[in-house]
């Protein structure tokens, strides 16, 4: 698969515009996803989307493949997508980073509300697939550093390391950060479970 | 700080991104932490759903004008073909960048030294003028040393 993305941008690179519309199609969904995630309005993130694959097209010659195709595309959608939030909002970093013993609350033993309804083989299911929407669902009321976190952790599956390279803060933040952001998500999801949705499950965090 | 505090956060680390001895460490904590236990569980049962939940999300709208639009745009963007070949294959051969450079730059060389060296000093800044006066025509040079007119046959006899 990724052979075959190399060889279409070695064909986009000389000219070839159906090799570049493949990898557009081929990727479009996924680049969307990842700025939808950090962005959250859709209109936004679609715009945010073809700006990442104009922007691919016209730096197709510094395209080295010392990555895969997919990587790049994505880093470079996710750094709009940040650049974007950063345009708009004022978080508060330092509260939310900052990691107390208050924040432990709620998720002792017991509590583990995801992995209890989905079991010991969290395959697939009707459940899963719920639980998934609804995590899409919640991400989206996750304040805006929590979200990018969550996204380029999950759906770019980028290391602590790259992490710390890629939002400019300490290792230690960024396990910090990401704690806040699956302890919030895990109360999202528990406040969905508590309106009465999947018997037995719904609730927890996310990893 | 409670043990706790300090090991939550490290829980969902992947293979190699903790240090051996604070894996090692955790990993100890584990073993006698039922609440990092059950938190290490749920991290674990939602590993990729949220990945699952937004392409799922992505799924649903419709993506036929997308790439039309990229393309459009691209279009609108796209330097020559021609230039971006050039561009490319400067990158992929720097040598050949490094001619291209260097070719005006001989060319202007070799054209002075031809003008310095090449030939009589006298002809070689010779501009010739002709001129025609009563059905006769007589050719005049410009040297460096002032005009030289050169006389048909007819009148050098």
């Amino acid at each position: 698969m990724e052979a075959d993305d190399l060889a279409l941008v070695d064909a986009a690179r000389a000219g070839d515009r159906g090799a570049f519309q493949a990898l557009v199609i081929r990727h479009q969904r996924k680049v969307y996803a990842v700025a939808l995630g950090i962005v959250k309005d859709p209109d936004q993130a679609w715009d945010v989307a073809q700006e990442a694959f104009v922007r691919v097209h016209s730096h197709l010659a510094d395209f080295k493949g010392d990555s895969s195709f997919s990587t790049w595309v994505l880093r470079i959608a996710s750094h709009l997508s940040i650049d974007a939030l950063r345009r708009e909002r004022n978080d508060r970093r330092a509260s939310l980073d900052d990691l107390h013993e208050a924040d432990l609350a709620g998720t002792g033993a017991g509590e583990g509300i995801l992995a209890t309804a989905l079991g010991a083989d969290p395959g697939e299911s009707a459940l899963r697939k719920e639980l998934a929407g609804k995590m899409a669902e919640a991400l989206g009321q996750l304040p805006a550093i929590h979200r990018e976190i969550l996204v380029l952790r999950e759906l770019e599956g980028l290391s602590y390391e790259e992490l710390a390279a890629r939002l400019g803060i300490q290792k230690g933040t960024v396990m910090s950060r990401l704690f806040h952001a699956r302890k919030k998500m895990q109360a999202l999801l528990g406040a969905y479970a508590g309106r009465g949705a999947p018997p037995g499950g719904g609730g927890g965090s996310h990893g | 700080m409670s043990d706790c505090t300090h090991y939550r956060p490290l829980v969902g680390s992947r293979p190699g991104e903790l240090a051996a001895a604070e894996a090692g460490a955790l990993a100890a904590h584990l073993a006698t932490c039922d609440g990092c236990r059950a938190w290490e569980a749920e991290l674990a049962a939602a590993d990729g759903l949220l990945a699952r939940g937004l392409l799922a999300e992505a799924a649903r709208r419709d993506f036929a004008p997308f790439v039309d639009r990229v393309l459009e745009r691209v279009g609108r963007r796209a330097p020559a073909p021609l230039l971006e070949r050039l561009v490319l294959a400067f990158r992929r051969h720097p040598a050949l960048a490094i001619g291209a450079a260097l070719a005006p730059i001989a060319a202007v060389v070799a054209l002075v030294l031809a003008l310095r060296l090449g030939g009589d000093g006298d002809l070689a800044d010779a501009r010739a003028v002709q001129l025609t006066t009563e059905g006769g025509a007589t050719t005049v040079i410009q040297s460096k040393d002032g005009p030289v007119v050169l006389l048909d046959d007819d009148e050098e006899s």
